[in-house]
């Protein structure tokens, strides 16, 4: 310790003056900047916030004021269902409550079979030798080219001759292995040094408790980023939904926000619930992302990997 | 796994006699893919070669069609929809894809320095990425298109009278410009700021001694060295142009707003399937798309190479 803190008091002298940041007129305009942007990224939240404590009328108030002049938390009452509400009522009588526990199951569910079969797949195109290996691995990136607008019409009638419509297996199923999953496990797989393989083997390891319990644990950082990618992905996801469910008990959050949205003449939109459905959706995901910023990061940029 | 004997002549001494052990071996990797290549089979490849079918003919209904031939495909000259969303998609591309890299790129590289609180900058610009597309489109449709918005208030300051934006074509394109940079810019600027940092410090430390400033550093180090970073965000932002729905559709609807200002391939798709419930002219729509988009892809890498090679 000591000896430590001398090291650093005999170096500190010998080495170049440590320049303080002063404030000069480029670091104000700099910051100046910066500070702009950051209104201009943060703004749109702090206003979804505000008006989600402002009931209908208050939101017609212009101009705008900065804080709610009479702000509370009907609004996350009625949302959820604490308090009646014709709005809620007229747009297929579910609350936020049903279409949050929807959201949270599809999530997992995907989530957790994207990051154990993908691994699983990952692993083989890493690290275990077969016939096929390359020309399959291939045959998938070349697929991985094609925009998913072409699967869209296919894979609607597939589903329909399954019987799959009006539930959530469209949802689920084939988002179970995706081959954005299949080739970032794999890319992760890749850095695992061969003698750590070899070695499980030697000790008696066959192929899946190999994978288990010596490469699974070192690549845990890659799953994790899959994991927050995927489960975003199908928190978010808004088109599978609105193709394939129209009953209101099966509502994921972004069809719900839709519906709510949506125009019934005579009717308000309902602003105020809107604001506040959005703040509670998105909040799951900016408190996973504030975080674990690291591994949200390293899942959302995954393509820039060379 | 119970190691019992000693392993036959020739073959490595780890593994196993267990000649059932051995099979699972040799097994093992299909089994490990084939979990992925039944789902990626059936709700993946498949779908890609069945759409080439349906786009050939025409639907009736989920179960009627009837073969056509290139009808499909002869209609996307003669349809003035499809040139309208083809254009106004290109027209967006053109102005995103530029100022996305100028935004993020000048964003990481102020964000690259030493700079106070560049966490939390960092942080801030982020924000949009990971909130959800649907409430993008609501928010924006909000503050750019009602005239409650706040955007409104600001604008009375400068006696500028505000009523919303979007009902006026002229606005439309402009506000989901201003969407998607919004949401996009801090995704991208993660991007180069990855790139920046594998820039070896030394080379800004040499042009500094050469007497070199900050801008000069910016163009004649950090540009070149970035081509590749640049080409591939903009690569990125030309194929996500291609296929924008989420936040259009909340913004504009799927039929892209009035005088359909806001159309585009994204909406169209969709709205062709799932609104006129043409099966096979959307096929077909999705065909043209994915066209489009891998040869743009094409382009732009062939661009950057010949500009690195220059």
């Amino acid at each position: 310790m000591s000896q430590h803190a001398d090291a650093i008091a005999a170096r500190a002298p010998k080495g170049p003056p440590v320049r303080t940041q002063r404030l000069t007129l480029g670091r104000v305009f700099t910051h100046a900047c910066l500070i702009f942007a950051l209104l201009i990224f943060v703004f749109p939240f702090y206003w979804m916030v505000s008006s989600s404590l402002k009931p209908l009328e208050d939101i017609y108030i212009v101009p705008v004021p900065l804080w709610p002049p009479r702000p509370s938390f009907s609004n996350y009452l009625e949302i959820v269902g604490l308090i009646p509400s014709d709005e809620i009522d007229f747009r297929g009588g579910v609350s936020l409550v049903r279409t949050f526990l929807n959201s949270t199951l599809i999530a997992v569910i995907n989530t957790a079979g994207n990051v154990f079969l993908a691994s699983l797949a990952g692993y083989a195109f890493a690290k275990l030798r077969f016939k096929g290996r390359n020309a399959l691995f291939l045959s998938m990136l070349a697929t991985m080219m094609i925009p998913n607008s072409v699967g869209l019409v296919p894979n609607y009638l597939i589903m329909a001759w399954l019987k799959w419509i009006n539930t959530w297996y469209p949802l689920i199923i084939p988002g179970l292995a995706t081959p954005f999953a299949v080739f970032w496990m794999r890319q992760y797989m890749t850095t695992v040094p061969d003698e750590m393989i070899e070695a499980a083997r030697i000790d008696g390891c066959g192929p899946f408790s190999t994978y288990l319990r010596v490469v699974a644990p070192v690549v845990l950082p890659g799953m994790a980023a899959l994991a927050i990618f995927s489960f975003m992905g199908h928190w978010n996801a808004f088109m599978g939904p609105l193709i394939y469910l129209n009953k209101p008990e099966l509502y994921t959050l972004p069809l719900f926000l839709a519906v709510l949205n949506s125009f019934i003449s005579g009717r308000p939109t309902p602003l105020h619930l809107i604001f506040t459905a959005s703040f509670v959706s998105i909040l799951p995901i900016l408190l996973v992302f504030l975080f674990a910023q690291r591994y949200f990061i390293a899942g959302l940029t995954a393509g820039s990997l060379k | 796994m119970a190691v019992s004997s000693a392993p036959p002549a020739g073959q490595p001494a780890y593994r196993p006699a267990n000649s059932r052990y051995y099979t699972w071996e040799k097994v093992a990797p299909y089994v490990f893919i084939s979990p992925f290549f039944i789902l990626f089979g059936i709700f993946g490849a498949f779908p890609l070669l069945f759409a080439v079918w349906i786009s050939l003919q025409e639907w009736k209904s989920v179960r009627a069609n009837e073969y056509v031939g290139f009808e499909n495909y002869a209609r996307l000259f003669t349809d003035s929809n499809f040139h309208i969303a083809l254009s106004n998609t290109a027209i967006l591309g053109i102005l995103v894809v530029p100022l996305m890299v100028i935004f993020s790129l000048s964003l990481a590289n102020v964000l690259n320095q030493p700079i106070r609180g560049r966490v939390i900058y960092r942080t801030a610009y982020f924000l949009p990425v990971v909130t959800s597309l649907v409430v993008v489109g609501l928010l924006f449709d909000f503050l750019l298109g009602s005239p409650y918005s706040p955007l409104g208030s600001v604008l009375e300051i400068f006696d500028i009278e505000f009523k919303g934006l979007l009902e006026q074509p002229v606005f439309i394109k402009p506000s989901i410009l201003v969407m998607i940079l919004w949401r996009w810019v801090g995704y991208n600027m993660m991007i180069m700021l990855a790139g920046l940092q594998s820039i070896p410090h030394e080379l800004y430390e040499a042009a500094r001694i050469d007497g070199a400033n900050g801008l000069q550093a910016f163009i004649h180090i950090t540009i070149p060295l970035m081509r590749r970073v640049i080409a591939f965000a903009a690569i990125l932002s030309t194929i996500g142009m291609f296929n924008v729905f989420e936040e259009a559709y909340m913004l504009v609807g799927p039929g892209g707003g009035t005088d359909r200002a806001g159309l585009l391939m994204g909406l169209i798709i969709y709205s062709q399937a799932f609104r006129s419930f043409n099966f096979g002219y959307a096929s077909a729509l999705a065909y043209a798309n994915a066209v489009i988009i891998i040869a743009l892809s094409f382009l732009q890498i062939l661009a950057s190479e010949r500009a690195a090679s220059d």
